[in-house]
This record gives C-alpha cells, sequence and structure tokens, in this order.
C-alpha cells in the first residue's frame, strides 16, 4: 500500500467580487495523479500559484477534493472518521514561521506537539533535546519565539513537527526564510529523517533544494508535468523554464561551458561533478 | 542627494538583563545617493538591527546616525523628514497590506505625509506605474493578487511617499524565480533612473552579486567588511570563517584555480562561464 495517493485530484477555491457574491471559480488542481512510497524523499517543483500548496493541504486532509479522492495510507481523506488518523501520519510545516509559534518559551512550543499525543514527560523531554540539537537551536530551549529571527522560529516549527514523530513530514517552502547555513541545516536534517525512514515531501520552487530527491514531481497550472529522477528532469531545460523555474547555477554553468563547445555531459547537479567535468576536459 | 552617517553606533537589545545582546558594535557607515549596496550576515549577525537604526525604528545605545548633518534621534528632530526620505521595505511587506483595494493601500503613506486627495492619488498612481503594476488590478482587493503582485504592490506603498534611500529587507524571499527577478530589476531600475539609494538586505549572494555595487558583510554584530562587490566576494576564505556562502561562480572559479586552472573571478553565471571558455580556448591554439 502506498502511503499517499491521488486519484484523479481536482480542487476548484469559489471566487467572490466586492460584494462577497459568487464569482466563478479557480481551478488550482486539474487531475492530478500522483504516488508517494513510504520511506521516499519527493520534491514538488513549481512556481508560486500552481498549485503545489494546494495539493500538500490535501495530503494531510485540510482540504477535501472537490473531485478525485486522496488516500492516506489507504484512508479516505473525505471521511469524517479518518481526519485524526491522517493527520498524525503526515506533519506539516508551513513557509510562514510566525503562524505556528504557539508558546512564550521556545521548548514548550517544540513539546506542544507530543503532548497532544499523550507522549510521556519524560519522552518529551527527550524529544525536544533532540531535535533542538539536530537543528541547531539548543542555545535558545528557554528563550521567547519573539526574540527569534524568522529562519531561527522555521527551524522551531521544524523540531515541532520532529518531535511528533510522524511517518510522513511536509514541508511548504519552509526553507525559504532561512539564510544558507540554516537552509543547509534544515536540508540535512530532513535527510537525516528520511535515512531514518521518514517520508519527505518537499515543496519548493528552489531547483537547488531538489537534486537529493528520489523523485520529483513537476506542477504547473494545477497538473503534474513531469516526473522522474532529479537528472531525468534536470534534463528538459526548455520545458522547465517554460513552466517559470529556473535550473540551479551549477547546472546553468555545465549548459552553457557545453554550448560554448566544451565536452561536458548535462545536465550536472553538484558542483564537484561540475569540477570534475571541467579539469577532464581541460 | 541624501546622505546618511553612522558614527560609533552601538546597540544592546534588553540591556542589564541575562538575555542582554550586544546586536550592533562600533558601526562606521557611510551611505550616499545612487548607491546600491548589498548587505549581508548569518542570521543574527546584525543586519535587521543596522536597517532599523538607519531606519531610526531603534535608537542606538550609543552613537550618532545622521541624515544630511542632522542627528535623526535628537529631542527636537523632525522625525518627518526621516520617514520621507528613508522608505523601507520589510520583511514579507505583503502582510502590510490592509486597504480595500490597492490605490487605497497605496495612497496610504503620501496621505500621511499630509498629500490630500488627489495629490496622494497621483503619487500612488506614479509609484504602481514605476512597479509597472497592470492597470487592471488598481481597483482590485489586494488579497486576490498573486504573491509577486502583492508584493509589487506594497513596494508601491513604499515608492508613493518618493524616498531618497530605499531599504529592502529580502525582499525576494518566498517568491519564484519569476518573481524574484521581477522584483530585482525594479530595484535596480529605481537605482540608475532616479538614483536612489538602495539598501538590499539580502541571504542570496547569487542577488547581491549580481546586482549590487558595494557589499557590507555583518557577522556578530561588527561590519567586517565593507568594500566593492568584487572585493568582497574575491576574499572567499574570509567569507566561509564566517559561514557564508559563497556564489556558485566564484565557487567554482577557486576550486579549478586549486586545481592549477587559472580562471579569473567571477559575479555571475555567464561571467564564470565566459572565464572558462576562455581558458579552454587558451589551451587550443589553432
Amino acid at each position: 500500500m502506498k502511503l499517499i495517493k491521488t486519484q484523479g485530484l481536482f480542487h476548484r477555491f469559489n471566487k467572490y467580487d466586492e460584494n462577497g457574491d459568487p464569482a466563478g471559480q479557480i481551478a488550482a488542481l486539474e487531475g492530478v495523479d500522483m504516488e508517494i512510497g513510504e520511506g521516499e524523499f519527493i520534491a514538488i517543483l513549481g512556481h508560486n500559484g500552481c498549485g503545489k500548496s494546494t495539493l500538500a493541504k490535501h495530503f494531510n486532509a485540510l482540504l477535501s477534493p472537490t473531485q478525485g479522492a486522496v488516500y492516506v495510507e489507504g484512508k479516505d481523506t473525505r471521511e469524517e472518521e479518518n481526519l485524526r488518523q491522517i493527520r498524525s501520519t503526515a506533519g506539516m510545516v508551513f513557509q510562514n514561521p510566525d503562524n505556528q509559534m504557539v508558546s512564550s518559551v521556545i521548548e514548550e512550543d517544540v513539546a506542544f506537539g507530543p503532548e497532544n499525543l499523550s507522549v510521556p514527560t519524560e519522552e518529551i523531554e527527550l524529544r525536544v533535546t533532540s531535535c533542538l540539537e539536530k537543528l541547531g537551536m539548543s542555545a535558545y530551549r528557554y528563550h521567547a519565539p519573539t526574540k527569534l529571527s524568522g529562519g531561527q522560529k522555521q527551524r522551531i516549527a521544524i523540531a515541532g513537527v520532529m518531535a511528533m514523530e510522524p511517518k510522513c513530514i511536509i514541508l511548504d517552502e519552509a526553507t525559504a526564510m532561512l539564510d544558507p547555513a540554516g537552509r543547509r541545516d534544515v536540508l540535512e536534517a530532513i535527510r537525516d529523517l528520511n535515512r531514518a525512514g521518514i517520508t519527505i515531501i518537499l515543496i519548493t520552487h528552489y531547483m537547488e533544494e531538489t537534486v537529493n530527491a528520489d523523485k520529483i514531481f513537476v506542477m504547473n497550472d494545477g497538473k503534474v508535468i513531469m516526473s522522474g529522477t532529479p537528472r531525468e528532469i534536470f534534463a528538459r531545460r526548455e520545458e522547465l523554464e517554460a513552466a517559470g523555474l529556473r535550473l540551479p547555477d551549477v547546472t546553468r554553468l555545465g549548459y552553457e561551458l557545453k554550448e560554448g563547445g566544451m565536452d561536458i555531459s548535462v545536465p550536472v547537479l553538484s558542483e564537484k561533478e561540475l569540477i570534475e567535468a571541467i579539469v577532464r576536459t581541460m | 542627494m541624501t546622505n546618511i552617517t553612522l558614527k560609533d553606533v552601538n546597540y544592546i537589545y534588553s540591556p542589564d538583563t541575562p538575555y542582554s545582546i550586544h546586536a550592533l558594535k562600533n558601526i562606521n557607515l557611510t551611505i550616499e545617493s545612487g548607491d546600491f549596496i548589498g548587505v549581508i550576515g548569518q542570521t543574527g549577525s546584525g543586519k535587521s538591527s543596522l536597517m532599523q537604526i538607519i531606519d531610526g525604528l531603534i535608537k542606538p545605545t550609543s552613537g550618532e546616525v545622521l541624515l544630511d548633518g542632522q542627528d535623526i534621534n535628537a529631542k527636537d528632530y523632525d522625525k518627518k523628514q526621516l520617514r520621507r526620505k528613508v522608505g523601507m521595505v520589510f520583511q514579507y511587506p505583503e502582510y502590510q497590506l490592509f486597504e480595500e483595494n490597492v490605490l487605497k493601500d497605496v495612497c496610504f503613506g503620501p496621505k500621511n505625509m499630509g498629500i490630500e486627495g488627489k495629490g496622494a492619488e497621483l503619487k500612488a498612481r506614479e509609484a504602481l506605474e514605476m512597479v509597472d503594476f497592470p492597470e487592471e488590478f488598481y481597483l482590485q482587493s489586494p488579497f486576490f493578487l498573486s504573491g509577486g503582485q502583492k508584493r509589487k504592490a506594497a513596494i508601491a506603498g513604499i515608492l508613493a511617499m518618493e524616498p531618497d534611500v530605499l531599504i529592502l529587507d529580502e525582499p525576494t524571499a518566498g517568491l519564484d524565480p519569476e518573481g524574484r527577478e521581477m522584483i530585482l530589476n525594479l530595484i535596480k531600475r529605481l537605482n540608475q533612473e532616479k538614483n536612489m539609494a538602495i539598501i538590499l538586505v539580502s541571504h542570496s549572494m547569487e542577488d547581491v552579486c549580481a546586482y549590487c555595487e558595494r557589499v557590507l558583510v555583518m557577522h556578530c554584530g561588527v561590519l567586517t567588511m565593507d568594500a566593492p562587490v568584487r572585493d568582497v566576494f574575491s576574499r572567499t576564505d574570509a567569507l566561509r570563517g564566517i559561514d557564508l556562502d559563497i556564489p556558485v561562480s566564484m565557487k567554482v572559479v577557486t576550486e579549478l584555480r586549486k586545481r592549477g586552472i587559472s580562471v579569473d573571478d567571477a559575479m555571475t553565471i555567464s561571467e564564470a562561464s565566459d572565464n572558462i571558455l576562455r581558458e579552454y580556448r587558451r589551451r587550443r591554439p589553432c
């Protein structure tokens, strides 16, 4: 059984005019079929407004399909009685950390999730310690969230979800506000979690972040327009650009050098790969 | 010409408490019309505090901030002058949109400066034109716009006050690649056409490299570098030493040099590509 499966998923939002009267609909998802297996590291790529966040909200039943269906561990997200279990399967980290802080002390914020799941106190203590450490936030344990920067808050939000130990963590542009070091820490933490068997769904418009994914889905206008391994996806340069995405700098440099006459095999996925290729052809 | 000078500025959060943080340490700095400055540094290095000092939102614990020679924190200083001359676009400025339509929202600034009715609307329209905001959305609620459009509207709200200095804190955060280019090109245009001084706080070394002329590097509250962009980014080891990223183009050329291939510094990908290809061809005389 797949961890998450969508079947012909459509989602439409109602639009209203200035007087609050219905004014048609916006189609956010138009027939998405997707399967995500347990333990996979999935990336969903697309520009703003392509429907990727709407899709993510279906993965933990924050939205219900207009048409089609979503199954999380075989459970239909349209059924009220499944919601609790679906939501404990998939934890979400959103774009804006300010909307995710619930407590006035960092350690309590991280403990909020497991507390709600009735995890024993000593166990919560251990989880809080280890999650804060993984995200490099141990020094802020007794601080107030208001004193933190956006990036630091986001790391706390991720720690809070990690502390619930869900089977699957969905990150909806969760790295958008982090500095390079913070982003690396988070991506590293995500990879560690994935190695420990947790399914990761990383939603982003930064192609750089998807290089280590097992599989990438590219979305545009509410549809999945490509899926494959990073190497397969990065090879489709024109289609990606048409979908409003930009290749990572190393990949672009690889293409430009090849076009300039150097014998470099594209797509290039990492700096190391690019350096070796240049040294070889020089 | 506008000139902002910081003299020995220190700022301490929650002084005399266990949580006291010395956020800015002895900052000396001059900013002039036409400057295009990038501010980089890790989260918590003091970038945002520095911007708030420049914009007069927080008062230095010690030291002075001078705008055209006048101390902005002096008791008798008229802060309206500061507000008009220095505009600040906060992170995620679209969260501050509040009016029922875009035009009214952009009018808010000029109205607060005492410009009445039509005059304010005129300024708002000019600002919206400056950011290339489509006219058919002027009377739309700002909440139904796309992320990139919302941000444009929010930036227009600041531009309507016609600042001489524009501070932008991570103006491209959360935007997709197209939105990012749109905002950066807009900023560049404001700098070139209006001679506006731009202070761009960014975590994207690529953006700073490609757009800024001068770079300020903050580290643990200290202004550790203040130099032309090329000088800053050629010091790759120093940047790495304070945990800052260097742009891919510089990473590649420095690594190639270590491997015995002589390639010049490159601030952008196309420059890197040109420099590498030049070396490649030099090694193959026909």
